[in-house]
């Protein structure tokens, strides 16, 4: 069950789609003109897992995603215990939650920032094995309320386990 | 409860019907959210039928479950024959009262009944006639017999 006490009714709007279309106007995946960042990462997510459960991160292709990756993080769940290494962070991202320097792991990332809101709850979408999307509130490091949206998918290499956490997140400072 | 308390107890999953059962396909906090995606599933194609479970903690802490919305593709196909079907009763059913209107049976042949009364006057002249007829060879017949 998620456990945000907020609501956030604001959904990043991907400006760029367009550019992001092949030359003649097709989408590289269903839904690829989705206006919402989270909806569109889901519909990116079932185009990579296809058929299967699951998809794999060795999958993910950065050049057909170029309007979501700067929003995008991956985290390594396979040893929850040993940490959950960040195995990537969007530039986006980075610039909103980690300046200055790439988090090792995600014990390394202020939960008052946009990433430690989208990822926190990253054991729920393991355990429930499927995407999960929340949105809410948040005072951010400068001390605004900022509205966030995020989503996360499970990956597997072998389908069965989860070992790693696809997600996205963006916000926007309440009132602007 | 606070509004923003009662949001935080309640999910939205996202299921989609395969091989004969319901299976999480994700799960929302926005009610909304849960049925664009599922209405955008259905309209590519992407599954068959689609609902969304709303999953609620109430008061006494148990979970509650109801159904808040539900779509399959064969949907618009019956809404369509439903359509179609109500449409033809209204059609006889109107064919029906037109009929009983106008008092006339429907086996009816057409032109039957209008001319009543020219038939039975046509019907007296003929029997006249007949007898006229008869009464005349009788005289004939009777001269002919006495007077050789």
């Amino acid at each position: 069950m998620l456990n945000d006490p907020g609501h956030g009714q604001l959904e990043h709007a991907v400006t760029s789609e367009d550019r992001c279309l092949a030359a003649n106007g097709t989408e590289a995946y269903a839904g690829q003109r989705e206006r919402r960042l989270s909806l569109r990462l889901l519909n990116y997510w079932r185009h990579l897992r296809g058929v299967r459960e699951f998809a794999t991160y060795r999958e993910i292709d950065f050049g057909v995603i170029p309007e979501i990756a700067p929003h995008l993080f991956i985290l390594d769940v396979s040893n929850p215990r040993a940490g959950v290494p960040v195995m990537y962070v969007g530039e986006e991202m980075t610039r909103t939650s980690v300046p200055g320097a790439q988090p090792s792991t995600i014990a390394d990332v202020r939960p008052d920032t946009l990433l430690g809101r989208s990822s926190y709850y990253y054991e729920q979408v393991v355990r429930r094995r499927c995407p999960i999307t929340i949105g809410g509130e948040f005072v951010n490091p400068d001390g605004a309320v900022s509205m966030f949206r995020s989503v996360m998918a499970p990956l597997s290499d072998d389908g069965l386990m989860i070992d790693a956490v696809l997600g996205v997140g963006s916000c926007k400072v309440k009132g602007q | 409860m606070s509004s923003n308390a009662q949001k935080s107890l309640t999910s939205f999953e996202l299921q989609s019907f395969q091989a004969g059962n319901w299976k999480i396909d994700s799960i929302y906090d926005d009610k909304e959210l849960a049925i664009d995606m599922a209405k955008r599933l259905l309209g590519a194609r992407r599954a068959t039928a689609m609902r969304v479970v709303e999953e609620r903690f109430a008061d006494d802490g148990e979970l509650k479950s109801r159904v808040v919305f539900r779509q399959s593709l064969v949907d618009d196909t019956n809404a369509e024959a439903l359509e179609r079907k109500i449409q033809v009763q209204k059609e006889v059913k109107e064919a029906r009262d037109s009929r009983h209107g106008t008092g006339r049976h429907p086996l009816a042949v057409a032109g039957a009944g209008t001319n009543t009364t020219d038939g039975v006057a046509w019907l007296f002249v003929k029997l006249i006639g007949i007898s006229a007829v008869g009464l005349v060879a009788l005289f004939v017949l009777s001269r002919m017999i006495f007077h050789g």
